[in-house]
């Protein structure tokens, strides 16, 4: 998946395992950008009588790299409070949730904001209200309602909501993890093509379930580094940000009776997301844990993993005959320059027309946006690489399509751009598991926060009669 | 900038002298003894948490490197690492009970 479970040890700490991260222009607002960070996935919607909620002793956190040094200039930081409105019932809600005050609602949360920037922490604000988690129609009547009024624009200039939200990704997982038997190319797959006679649909595996959302719109020239009156083009490299999310916990937690627990020490990073897929797909498991405690500035270390990924070694073995090119390409050895550039540095000018979003030679994991790109008047889900200067990866919109997207850059798509004498296999620009943002049963939204409403635990997941 | 954590914290500035670290591990200590028989009554009594896990008033001490005398003291969201080979080699004999 993006980055679901993608290390054996954050798989086991969900409460602080980032899932997906996005940073685009909003497209409704386009002096703003938009920064999601996905936290607690795969939510099961009928989740009671505990529903899913953020880490009190979790710091979650935003970074913004705004001078390619691939240290953060700007981190917005999340804090979450939880409270018992009734120690005496053992029910999340006693009736219908229809205000964020409502006396019915036992188990709230609460959270605050704090910009970081100069060395200086400024606590932007503080007991925001989060949304209940979607219950199911008896309960929460009007979730959008309730999310509507959970979402705040604060008086720096941000706006900001903490909470549930459908899960926007889509992959065949069963699929990917199947020997990357991708469904609709099943007949051509080394093993598959002695069982299945033909290709077949895709399946969303992470179609109708939950996350929780820590999203906030910025204006654009909060985030840049050169202020209000800099004139910021598309061909500047002032115009690109590197964004990431990191999850931290203090490092000491003695166990007593988990309500006097002693949390003590300083907080150590347990996640890190920037693109997604590079910890689930490039980095070894056996170093995929001490990836997530590390910052951007230590993946030149992880570098050689993005010059000779595994997955590019794997495809002309799993699908013989399909990439030959990249096969060659394989045996010679030749470091995969372009998915550095992609993952590692940014794209330089000269190698897209009219496009770039290069930080420098710093080797960092970070999504990077250059904000002087204005939104597309029509998005295409295969970003960049179907033509949309606006699309992953520069940056990430929620309907981009990162898993075709990254498969047929590692499939050798990309390297024609840093080796004009490379010719891509045809199945390089074919290659997808198959799935849109169509797949996603929840719609996304047109505004802030742009992720679809949460599915309900009632009606989720649906039942033999369908409803 | 480095590193965002740390132009956060707010928790006071102390100095950990050889004394009050051993008091706060006589604290930890004594602390887990009366948990056992206290901590039921003490849970059905305070639905909110209890204040010492809250405040930042607890310390909890690693000794790191016995024979260098290299300890971690963890208290409120700091680390604070101190060099001293009598006490590490004392909290030793206190934790096999001499």
């Amino acid at each position: 998946m993006s980055s679901h479970r993608e290390a054996p040890e954050i798989s086991k700490d969900p409460v602080a395992d980032s899932s997906d991260l996005y940073a685009f222009v909003s497209p409704d607002r386009p002096d703003t950008v938009t920064l999601i960070a996905n936290y607690v996935p795969l939510q099961t919607p009928a989740a009671g009588p505990n529903f899913f909620e953020f880490g009190d002793d979790v710091l979650y956190e935003i970074h913004i790299d705004n001078n390619g040094d691939g240290l953060p200039d700007i981190t917005y930081q999340f804090r979450f409070r939880t409270e018992l409105r009734d120690n005496n019932t053992f029910l999340y809600n006693t009736g219908p949730i229809e205000a964020l005050d409502s006396e019915n609602w036992n188990r709230r949360q609460f959270y605050s904001v704090t910009r970081v920037q100069g060395g200086r922490a400024r606590r932007l604000a503080r007991d925001l209200p989060c949304p209940p988690c979607n219950i199911g129609p008896l309960s929460v009547p009007d979730y959008a309602a309730l999310a509507a009024d959970a979402t705040v624009k604060l008086k720096t200039g941000e706006r900001v909501f903490a909470g549930q939200r459908a899960e926007g990704f889509f992959v065949d997982l069963g699929a990917i993890f199947d020997l990357a038997n991708l469904r609709p190319f099943q007949n051509l797959h080394l093993l598959g093509q002695n069982v299945f006679q033909a290709a077949a649909e895709p399946v969303n595996a992470t179609d109708r379930v939950n996350v929780h959302s820590i999203a906030i719109q910025v204006p654009v020239d909060d985030l840049r580094g050169r202020g209000a009156g800099y004139r910021y083009t598309a061909d500047d490299s002032a115009s690109v940000i590197g964004v990431w999310t990191s999850a931290s916990r203090q490092q000491v937690r003695l166990l007593k009776n988990r309500q006097t627990d002693v949390v003590v020490g300083p907080q150590v990073q347990v996640s890190r997301l920037g693109n997604p897929l590079f910890n689930e797909v490039i980095v070894p498991m056996a170093r995929k844990d001490l990836w997530n405690s590390l910052p951007p500035i230590e993946d030149k270390n992880f570098a050689r993993f993005v010059e000779q990924p595994e997955l590019a070694r794997l495809l002309p073995v799993l699908y013989p005959g399909v990439f030959d090119n990249l096969a060659a390409l394989n045996k010679a050895e030749t470091p995969r320059a372009d998915l550095v550039a992609i993952l590692l540095t940014g794209i330089p000018a000269g190698l897209i027309e009219g496009f770039q979003n290069n930080t420098g030679e710093v080797q960092a994991d970070m999504l990077r946006l250059n904000t002087a790109i204005p939104p597309a008047a029509k998005e295409d889900r295969f970003g960049l690489l179907g033509g949309d200067v606006a699309g992953f990866p520069n940056g990430r919109r929620v309907a981009d399509d990162v898993v075709s997207i990254a498969l047929r850059a590692v499939a050798g798509v990309t390297f024609a751009l840093v080796e004009p004498n490379f010719t891509p296999d045809e199945a390089a620009s074919q290659v997808t598991p198959g799935l849109s943002a169509a797949d996603v049963t929840a719609p996304f939204l047109k505004r802030f926060p742009y992720l679809g409403l949460p599915y309900d635990g009632f009606n989720n997941p649906v039942g033999a009669s369908g409803s | 900038m480095r590193s965002a954590h740390r132009a956060d914290t707010t928790g006071p500035s102390r100095r950990f002298s050889r004394r009050n670290v051993l008091l706060g591990a006589a604290t930890v200590s004594v602390g887990g003894a009366v948990a056992g028989a206290a901590g039921l009554s003490e849970a059905f009594d305070t639905a909110q948490p209890a204040q010492s896990a809250q405040d930042g008033q607890d310390i909890v001490v690693h000794v790191r490197d016995v024979r260098a005398g290299r300890i971690d003291v963890f208290a409120g969201e700091r680390l604070i690492e101190i060099r001293d080979r009598d006490l590490a080699s004392r909290l030793v004999k206190a934790a096999r009970g001499r």
